[in-house]
């Protein structure tokens, strides 16, 4: 295992999101998510990367095959917009969606607001390599003319 | 300045849309808010003593030195690694692989063994991974004129010249700072509530502050070991020695990341403006005597760059006309109003630094622990209704326009950092970073206008997800009047070295040196107390040599 510092691994986390190929909201999303579940020791880097393995295509964005099985967390790691539709109070069985009926516990933890913990996140080394692989995906090699400029 | 006549009350003096552009930023100075003068104002509250427990250098200058100081429970210690460097390899980028020094901020009393795993790991800098005993990391290359003129005259029992001291101003400078989780080192929530860590940025300038002490030891220390008859360095011109800075686009996005940070820093100057100029407090002496420091200081900052020296020279002519015989701040402030941006920031920085007691408990302001807002349970029309009531200024550009989206932020594959690209002539631009704020508002306006005003936002984001960051930003800085930038910040007039000098000038740094419109050298901490002074919380603004 390899420690890692929570703002190093958001925002490796958001950068790999979007490395993958989603949106920056939803990297926000992932990161955020992450960051809140490692406060309660949920194995949280792991199965981020599980869910960027998985990414859903936009179909599955209207129902409930948008979260990914994974542990026994899925619901937080239920997509972005499942979540604000929970969180909306509104009842999910409407035009596009699959019926979902919310446990009141997930319901919970999804509203919770975690005691904050310190310190760093272990983190397994192939993991922690994966994220910066899909992280890498979002930077700009230097050109010459950028280099000459500065802004290399 | 219009709201500034009617100011009995108001919680500010100007409204976001006159004090939130890239060119009022980019003309700020630092203030007793800024976030140097805040540290060694709590360090001087506390009592605090510098100690150096370990000096290991050898007579070229080369080994380990630590400086420790106990603030409350916790105590911290500079530990400084200097290494041979040939000449060829000093670069002012921060892209570099080998600096004359290397820096980590520990966080207690490193043992002997620590100091060694950090001698191995902290010259390769971004190479390595660190621990979460480190709380910064950095690293910072010599002055190569000065510090051997320097070290020349000392070592022959004289003192160094004044004149290249005025000139250059530092021994050393720094090309990074890092804090805040970088590379292993620890988060900054780790220890955010300690006694004099709740401010922004007090580890970093904590390590500078005690790198510059490591300068003005280094240089005593080779011209000691050289000669008998060497001599101190006179206090005077220590004191005048900061620490240099090279400052590039990787920091210039910060304040765009951080809105909740960006409002809070601008409200307290603001509300610290508007507490000095209701105040009836008597003048004295005290301005004329400040303003013959800065017209002097003014008068020693030279610059090779064209745009600012115009600044620079336009700023002297500007302030010396000012007419200080005046019964009220707020005299002297309404003089500035058709003046220069520089004058108005100038003249504001005067104002705050002479009246601490109405302001340094605003210091305490400068942090923000907001979350990102996020309320799905709203409605489309109550986003526009935000939008239209807090970001109209981002509703007028043509984004079909070249000009308005001719650059493009990405990430820099060679660097990690922030870098800024022409989006018609380089490539890159599939992976821009989304700091075209105006842009991203405006489109998302679009979309509301055209859907039902009363659905819900959970719903109309799932048609729309990749919007659900803007909406979420607008969501948090809807009831912050100086979270945003208040420009578009892809327009090919857009100068990054405006965001640089705002952030640059809360952090203390005066002497701002554009070196591009990209990047600019500062000093740190010049005319600071140094780390055996008396009284750390001596007012040091405006340094003059």
């Amino acid at each position: 295992m390899i420690q890692v510092s929570k703002n190093e691994l958001g925002a490796t986390l958001e950068k790999a999101a979007i490395g993958q190929g989603y949106d920056q909201g939803t990297g926000q999303w992932l990161s955020s998510v992450v960051l809140q579940a490692v406060q309660v020791d949920l194995p949280a880097a792991e199965w981020a990367i599980e869910a960027l393995r998985h990414k859903p295509e936009p179909p599955a964005l209207k129902n409930t095959s948008l979260g990914w099985q994974c542990h026994n967390y899925s619901v937080l790691v239920a997509g972005p917009l499942l979540t604000d539709l929970v969180m909306s109070g509104e009842p999910l069985n409407g035009e596009g969606f699959v019926k979902l009926d919310v446990p009141d516990l997930w319901r919970h933890l999804l509203t919770t607001k975690f005691k904050q913990k310190c310190g760093a996140v272990d983190i397994q080394p192939a993991t922690w390599k994966e994220l910066n692989t899909l992280a890498a995906k979002t930077y700009v090699p230097a050109t010459d003319e950028s280099r000459a400029r500065g802004a290399g | 300045m219009q709201a500034s006549h009617q100011l009995k009350n108001a919680a500010i003096a100007r409204h976001s849309s006159e004090l939130m552009r890239l060119s009022r930023l980019g003309s700020a100075f630092p203030t007793r808010l800024s976030f140097m003068r805040v540290l060694l104002r709590d360090l001087a509250v506390e009592g605090v003593k510098v100690t150096r427990p370990r000096w290991d250098i050898n007579e070229d200058g080369h080994g380990q030195a630590v400086y420790s100081l106990t603030c409350g429970k916790h105590t911290y210690s500079l530990v400084a690694i200097s290494t041979p460097l040939a000449d060829k390899d000093r670069s002012d980028r921060v892209i570099a692989e080998a600096w004359d020094a290397a820096f980590v901020l520990y966080d207690g009393i490193p043992s002997k063994k620590e100091v060694e795993r950090i001698a191995l790991s902290a010259p390769h800098q971004e190479a390595c991974r660190y621990s979460e005993k480190e709380l910064t990391l950095s690293r910072a290359n010599k002055s190569g004129r000065l510090f051997k003129e320097v070290v020349d005259a000392l070592s022959s029992g004289r003192q160094p010249d004044a004149q290249m001291i005025g000139q250059i101003g530092y021994l050393m400078r720094t090309t990074a700072v890092y804090g805040n989780g970088k590379f292993g080192i620890s988060d900054r929530d780790r220890f955010a509530d300690r006694q004099n860590m709740t401010k922004p940025f007090q580890a970093e300038m904590l390590t500078v502050w005690l790198v510059r002490a490591f300068t003005h030891d280094l240089v005593e220390h080779i011209a000691a070991a050289r000669s008998t008859h060497a001599v101190k360095l006179d206090r005077h011109l220590k004191r005048y020695l900061g620490i240099g800075n090279a400052t590039g686009l990787g920091m210039a996005p910060f304040l765009v990341s951080h809105p909740q940070l960006l409002n809070a820093w601008a409200t307290a100057r603001e509300h610290a403006l508007v507490r000095v100029l209701n105040s009836t407090r008597d003048i004295g002496q005290a301005l004329e005597e400040k303003a013959s420091q800065v017209q002097k200081h003014l008068n020693a900052w030279n610059v090779d760059d064209h745009r600012q020296m115009e600044r620079i020279e336009k700023l002297r002519e500007e302030f010396s006309m000012l007419d200080l015989n005046v019964q009220t701040w707020a005299s002297l402030w309404h003089q500035t109003e058709d003046l220069s941006f520089e004058c108005q920031e100038l003249v504001q920085a005067i104002l705050i630094d002479l009246n601490p007691e109405l302001v340094d408990d605003l210091a305490e302001e400068l942090g923000s622990n907001l979350p990102l807002a996020w309320h799905p349970e709203e409605t489309v029309n109550k986003l526009l209704s935000d939008i239209e009531n807090k970001y109209s200024w981002a509703l007028g550009y043509d984004f079909s326009s070249r000009k308005e989206t001719a650059l493009f932020w990405y990430t820099s594959e060679e660097k990690l950092e922030p870098r800024l690209g022409r989006r018609f002539e380089e490539p890159g631009a599939e992976k821009e970073r989304p700091l075209d704020i105006a842009r991203q508002v405006q489109s998302l306006y679009s979309m509301l206008q055209t859907a039902d005003p009363d659905q819900k936002l959970a719903f109309f984001f799932v048609e729309n997800p990749s919007h659900r960051a803007i909406a979420a930003r607008i969501q948090t800085c809807r009831d912050l009047p100086f979270a945003e930038i208040q420009d578009n910040l892809i327009a090919e007039t857009t100068l990054p070295i405006d965001m640089l000098r705002f952030k640059l000038a809360m952090f203390g740094a005066n002497k701002f040196d554009p070196k591009s419109d990209l990047w600019t050298r500062i000093t740190l901490f010049q005319g600071a107390p140094l780390i055996d002074d008396d009284d750390l919380g001596a007012d040091w603004s405006f340094a003059v040599l």
